[in-house]
């Protein structure tokens, strides 16, 4: 990759999608925020502690018990960029018969096969 | 003709003169060498010289061609390779700590077709840890430091393909091999001055090449012009059953720069009043006149409004954490120089699986509105990137780096070349990407000869700075 994952999420904060209107369409781990113009989110304040009844509270509490504080605070940050680009995925509407572009294949034994 | 003018020579020149026997495999890979040892203290980009190899191999080739047994137009040319392809015997880091004594047993499958094709390894080039796959926000995230630019030296060369960048500009090698998932070969090309290749996803196998994103990780050549690049492709490209995504397609004709004014080009303008480097919208806007005044008939052109940003990332996220998993459990991911490296196995938990199935369902509907957008264009093209190289000891965890038209062609797998087109006010190159449909190479690749052949900006050579004291 050209640049970090953080950097490629957190530009998305800054692109010219109906943020706004994408932040309610899905569960957010940063839990609700006021409502903005879109592109014009502000920056999620890190804690010192996170709270456990907030959904990145819950989260970093299942998934990563042992970070110190700073080390949450730092997730915190990414996890921020990358909700912009999962609500976008996540509010994406697809027919029931769009099927995913990794298909799976089976794979054939390799045994000579008989004629019908 | 002096040792500078000898190694800018494209491939094709180099060729003509080993095969004519004017020029010896041994004499050239010693000159490489040589200039390797002045250059590479000051740009770091490489990770490795195989001397004694590059060397067996030159006289080798020496004795074949005297022999009159020519293997064809890469015989005798020395190239270096990304550090993400094994080479067998040859220490092969990714670029970062945790692999830094990891010797392969096999060479991957690129090194063992340049090897035929008699190609001479000169050494494995410097690379973004891990190819980036588990973030970065510096450029001396990587095993051997930043690369610096030899436009430049106090600039970077772009990532992850970042050795390959500056092994190149400043004609340590002829050719070299990198890679990209999003960005990793045109972001080095474009910030290096250089021309690089993007294959069609599955045109080149991957076999014996660390995988970060099946999905949508390329193996691709950099090299001094389009058609230098066309031919490292014909001898890289095929089927490999060893690579599950590898493409059972035929080989592409091969590119014939006189169809560029027959060629139905669209132009994507895009918005440098948001983020970017003016000066680099400029210089692209005078390469599109000169392909006007040429008699190319380039038509303004919008990229379909889709999530490809935000479908990339996701696929890329999920991929990438369970491709360096045995790094998070064995604790490497802290010895590397990225220090949100570990945590980056965390935040990709945030990803559920279906946001993954989501993504790659996204991706279907991506994939044919970039098949229908390609029966409308033959290319498209754009600017390669919207900045000039960045300084070397730049933090960029802030920035913001928007590439709709790069995570469109990664998302779809479609080739896309970026030749120089100009310099920005920095006095930095800027560079004009020609895109195509999939497994459409020749077309994008005729475009940027056509390029070429009407302009100069791939011959401007960097003033390369002395080796620091």
């Amino acid at each position: 990759m050209r640049f970090s994952r953080r950097s490629i999420t957190r530009l998305l904060a800054g692109a010219p999608v109906a943020a706004a209107a994408l932040l309610s369409a899905a569960g957010s781990l940063l839990g609700p925020r006021p409502a903005s113009a879109a592109g014009q989110e502000p920056e999620p304040q890190a804690t010192p502690t996170e709270p456990e009844e907030t959904p990145l509270g819950r989260f970093l509490a299942k998934e990563a018990p042992d970070l110190t504080s700073e080390e949450k605070r730092r997730v915190r940050k990414q996890v921020a960029g990358l909700e912009q680009s999962l609500k976008e995925v996540r509010a994406y509407v697809l027919a029931n018969d769009v099927p995913p572009a990794d298909a799976f294949r089976a794979l054939p034994s390799g045994r000579p096969r008989r004629e019908r | 003709m002096s040792s500078d003018d000898l190694l800018y020579r494209p491939i094709g020149d180099l060729g003509k003169m080993l095969r004519a026997r004017r020029l010896s495999p041994v004499e050239l890979a010693e000159a490489c060498l040589a200039r390797i040892d002045t250059l590479d203290p000051t740009y770091h980009a490489f990770a490795t010289v195989t001397r004694d190899l590059a060397l067996g191999q030159a006289r080798e080739a020496e004795r074949e061609i005297a022999a009159g047994r020519v293997r064809g137009p890469l015989h005798g040319i020395p190239y270096a390779a990304k550090d993400l392809l094994a080479t067998r015997g040859i220490r092969t880091t990714w670029g970062a700590k945790p692999y830094a004594e990891r010797v392969p047993a096999d060479d991957a499958a690129v090194i063992r077709k340049l090897r035929s094709a008699g190609a001479i390894l000169l050494g494995k080039l410097a690379m973004i840890e891990l190819a980036g796959g588990l973030g970065y926000s510096t450029p001396d995230s990587s095993l051997t430091g930043a690369a610096r630019n030899p436009w430049n030296r106090d600039r970077w060369t772009c990532g992850s393909s970042s050795g390959a960048g500056a092994a190149v500009a400043s004609a340590m090698t002829p050719f070299a091999i990198g890679s990209e998932t999003w960005g990793s070969i045109i972001c080095p090309s474009s910030f290096c001055g250089v021309s690089g290749l993007r294959p069609t996803f599955g045109r080149v196998s991957r076999g014996g090449a660390m995988a970060l994103s099946w999905s949508l990780d390329k193996i691709g050549p950099m090299a001094r012009s389009a058609s230098d690049c066309e031919t490292v492709l014909r001898a890289i490209e095929g089927h490999d059953p060893a690579d599950p995504c590898s493409a059972d397609e035929p080989p592409g004709p091969p590119s014939d720069p006189r169809q560029a004014r027959r060629l139905g080009v669209g132009v994507l303008r895009l918005d440098f009043t948001k983020y970017g480097d003016k000066s680099v919208g400029r210089a692209f806007d005078r390469a599109v006149a000169d392909l006007e005044k040429a008699g190319v008939r380039p038509q303004e052109a919008k990229l379909p409004a889709l999530p490809f940003e935000s479908a990339t990332v996701v696929i890329l996220t999920a991929e990438a954490a369970t491709a360096f998993e045995d790094l998070e459990r064995s604790g490497g991911a802290r010895t590397l120089v990225n220090p949100d490296a570990a945590l980056s196995f965390v935040v990709a938990r945030a990803v559920r699986g279906s946001d993954y199935v989501k993504a790659q369902r996204i991706r279907t509907v991506c994939r044919k509105a970039a098949a229908d957008l390609f029966a409308k264009y033959d290319v498209l093209i754009f600017p390669g990137e919207m900045t000039t190289a960045f300084p070397a000891d730049k933090d960029f965890s802030d920035v913001s780096w928007p590439d709709a038209p790069g995570a469109m062609g990664n998302l779809c797998g479609l080739p896309a070349i970026s030749v120089p087109c100009g310099f920005g006010d920095d006095g930095l190159p800027v560079s004009l990407t020609a895109m195509s449909g999939a497994f459409e190479e020749s077309k994008a690749i005729a475009l940027a000869r056509f390029f070429q052949e009407i302009t100069t900006w791939h011959l401007k050579r960097p003033a390369i700075a002395p080796a620091a004291a």
